[in-house]
């Protein structure tokens, strides 16, 4: 599946630039408006409490390898957050981002927003 | 109505009206009721009054209380302090006795005054209660073997069993040494995590709370499911806690294979949990029964807060997780900004389960949050049949369910393991045990209200229901049943016994359970012992050891009302309980202040309270206090609130009822489905 334009717009200032060039578009329209589909969905709670999606996405993406990518999704209940990886970072490499995350440092949690179903 | 029974209310009504003499006769120190009983006085009746008859009275002690002179040489002679109370007929007149004591106490009280010269005789004046109290909807003695005592006969398709694996809800119902019928206290609220309710199914009639929808429309997409899917209503969270069903065909398994397990037919599975906890008693009368409503709950006067979180093809763990802490009462992401539930939860029944492994980081702090706020988690083992059970039941601090069948063994398809808590009534067929029970048969199933649509609520049933819509009741077998009977439980304890925190409720359920039953799979030596949690669930047990903790009476003024301007309304706290062996001597009813319109209540120390509903549309809410008779007296206070609405006016065309209605009065008979785990 092909990066979305904004995506890819904003992903190459971030190779050429360096993280800080990353973060800086991480909360732009382009990502937040994306429509690809999501590979997961995770519960984030970062250590230092935010409100505020783009704070928490430029830490998420900081810690995420290239070219892997996240979206925001909305937020939870307890100062977690629901994100999105997206391509084009594969299912199999999801548990891997995921200790990656978690590595950081920079989460209390990093978990599967995994389905449930009824008993 | 039987002239013991009347005997019996005029009783209590004449109590509520003397309250105001006791505090003098029973204040003084010597009176030490304080000792909690033990289970073998229990088990006894406990007698508050003597029934002694004179040789010689007076002419003023056959119309009026004996006087102090008289009492005090009766109280010489029974050994044990007594109190004049009133005359009654034959010539006779009651004492009560200085502290309620057991039978065989009383007798040898009677006995003693028997040998006074001045008494023709003495008897312990008993507690005349009706029958055991028990719900008369049919479906109890025809269906409902899973609430049954553990020793009771169950007879089904030509095939009786006894119910080993019943709950034994009479005894907790009927709970020795309590004053009432045990129904649960509506201050109890059992916050329902599923797939919403049907709001308006007569099973579950003045039990449900303002719930939320808390399904996010992106449930699913990172399975390539599209937005709303899963929440099935258009929409993302929002307020409505209704169900629209849950219905998958099998364009949506091919479509979503990786999401969606199999086709099946909406499930109405939280009405169905509901419906065990709080099912109404007594709607189920007629012939036939009015359609589903021949079943009933276990804990009828306590309350759902329905907090949808499972739609098409089950729902998201961010999405439970936030339901959880809605609960009780914490901020919550709602449709427009953070919502927050004022009625907060004692009790989380989760009936559902996110795919085994170690409890997430994220289960553990929302579960953590909820027990902080004074909330115990019942959730379900799981019905993979395996060893290792789902998430959260798997969380520290949560009371696992594990599901037997009737006759005690563990259903097969019950998933075990070190975490489980304790096993409850799920049906199905046992894993080691023989048993008669077919897949076919009534005891196969644990059984609960419904709806007949296969899809949508107004929708027609599946084969063979295909021309009846509307509620009905519907079989089911599942750890998801099991964990809603033990939540039921759980508030009827918690009603009892209402400071108890979460712990204290986990402990009394798994300290009171019954054995797993010998040779069977949970069995002390066999391959699942200590996998299947302390035992069989025993309602009776659990509030027997709630009650012998000597808690307050509960309060109850009945269910809120909606009345036409004009009418006479009747406040009734004739329900309120008073445990241990205690009796209530007082009720007191006020008007809270809310703006409405004051209102004169005749009758504001008896038992039950009237007021002339005024005019104008407006609620008006009024609290009781009842007292009990402890030493120092112990008293519990409730709300009710009356809502008066004038009738809308009548035009010449009449009204409308929506389809399901009109297809709940064409449909005949009560046609239960039988289903399997979900």
């Amino acid at each position: 599946m092909p990066l979305p334009r904004r995506l890819v717009l904003c992903l190459a200032p971030g190779i050429l630039l360096g993280l800080p060039a990353l973060s800086a578009c991480a909360g732009a329209p382009a990502a937040q408006g994306d429509t690809a589909p999501p590979i997961a969905a995770l519960i984030v709670k970062p250590r230092t409490p935010t409100s505020d999606p783009d704070a928490l996405m430029r830490v998420v993406r900081r810690s995420l390898p290239q070219p892997a990518m996240a979206r925001y999704a909305r937020p939870m209940s307890g100062g977690a957050h629901v994100v999105y990886l997206i391509p084009p970072a594969t299912r199999a490499q999801v548990p891997a981002l995921i200790e990656r995350l978690r590595a950081s440092g920079d989460f209390e949690y990093v978990e599967l927003d995994a389905p449930v179903k009824a008993q | 109505m039987s002239p013991a029974f009347k005997f019996s209310f005029a009783a209590a009504a004449l109590a509520g009206t003397l309250a105001s003499a006791w505090p003098a006769s029973v204040g003084h120190a010597t009176v030490a009721t304080a000792k909690k009983k033990t289970a073998a006085e229990l088990r006894e009746p406990m007698i508050r009054q003597m029934i002694v008859k004179l040789r010689n009275p007076k002419a003023v002690e056959l119309t009026h209380p004996l006087g102090a002179g008289r009492v005090a040489a009766l109280s010489a002679s029974a050994g044990v302090r007594m109190s004049a109370f009133r005359p009654m007929s034959g010539n006779a007149s009651v004492l009560r006795l200085e502290r309620a004591m057991t039978l065989t106490e009383a007798k040898a009280v009677a006995a003693r005054l028997a040998t006074d010269p001045s008494v023709e005789y003495a008897d312990p004046d008993f507690p005349v209660r009706a029958m055991q109290v028990l719900p008369q909807d049919v479906g109890y003695t025809t269906r409902l073997w899973h609430y049954y005592p553990p020793t009771q006969n169950f007879t089904a398709n030509n095939k009786t069993v006894v119910a080993v694996g019943g709950a034994n809800l009479q005894n907790a119902w009927n709970l020795p040494g309590a004053s009432g019928t045990l129904l649960g206290s509506r201050k109890v609220v059992v916050a329902l995590i599923d797939t919403g309710v049907v709001l308006n199914h007569p099973e579950l009639a003045g039990t449900l709370l303002q719930g939320y929808d808390f399904v996010s429309s992106d449930v699913g997409v990172a399975s390539g499911v599209p937005a709303n899917f899963v929440a099935n209503d258009g929409d993302g969270r929002d307020p409505d806690a209704s169900d629209p069903g849950d219905w998958v065909t099998n364009q949506d398994v091919a479509a979503y294979p990786s999401f969606c397990d199999g086709a099946a037919d909406s499930s109405w599975h939280g009405t169905h949990m509901a419906g065990t906890i709080v099912g109404v008693w007594n709607n189920g009368l007629g012939n036939p029964p009015p359609p589903g409503t021949s079943t009933a709950g276990i804990a009828p006067n306590v309350r759902i807060l329905p907090l949808r979180a499972l739609g098409k093809c089950g729902g998201s763990t961010s999405d439970v997780i936030d339901a959880m802490r809605f609960a009780v009462g914490m901020p919550v992401p709602g449709a427009s900004g953070p919502v927050v539930n004022l009625t907060r939860a004692q009790v989380i029944n989760m009936s559902l389960g996110t795919a085994a492994g170690d409890c997430s980081s994220a289960y553990q702090r929302a579960v953590d949050d909820v027990v902080a706020n004074g909330a115990l988690v019942v959730a379900a083992a799981g019905n993979d049949g395996v060893t290792g059970i789902t998430q959260p039941a798997n969380c520290a601090g949560v009371l696992g369910v594990a599901a037997h069948t009737i006759n005690g063994d563990k259903a097969d398809y019950s998933n075990v393991g070190p975490e489980v808590g304790i096993s409850a009534p799920g049906g199905g067929s046992p894993t080691q045990l023989q048993s008669v029970i077919q897949p076919a048969d009534t005891a196969y199933f644990t059984w609960s209200s419904v709806l007949f649509g296969a899809t949508h609520p107004t929708s027609f049933g599946a084969p063979p229901n295909q021309d009846k819509s509307g509620p009905a009741i519907s079989g089911f077998t599942g750890t998801s049943s099991a964990t809603a009977h033990v939540s039921a439980v759980a508030a009827l304890v918690k009603s009892v016994l209402r400071t108890a925190s979460p712990s204290q409720v986990r402990s009394i359920l798994r300290a009171t359970a019954r054995p797993h039953p010998p040779g069977g799979f949970c069995a002390t030596g066999q391959p699942g012992a200590g996998l299947c949690g302390a035992g069989l669930l025993d309602a009776a047990a659990a509030v027997a050891a709630a009650a012998a903790n000597a808690p307050p009476p509960m309060a109850d003024a009945g269910p809120d009302q909606t009345v036409a301007p004009g009418v006479a309304v009747t406040l009734d706290g004739r329900n309120s309980v008073a445990f241990n062996g205690r009796s209530i001597v007082s009720y007191s009813w006020r008007q809270i202040d809310n703006g409405a319109t004051r209102v004169a209540l005749a009758g504001p120390s008896n038992p039950q309270a009237g007021f002339t509903a005024p005019s104008g549309n407006q609620t008006l809410v009024f609290e009781l206090t009842v007292t009990d008779d402890s030493v120092p007296p112990k008293a519990d206070s409730i709300d009710v609130a009356v809502t008066v609405q004038s009738p809308p006016p009548s035009g010449g065309g009449g009204g409308t009822l929506p389809l399901w209605q009109l297809l709940l009065l064409a449909a005949f008979g009560l046609a239960a489905r039988i289903r399997s785990r979900d």
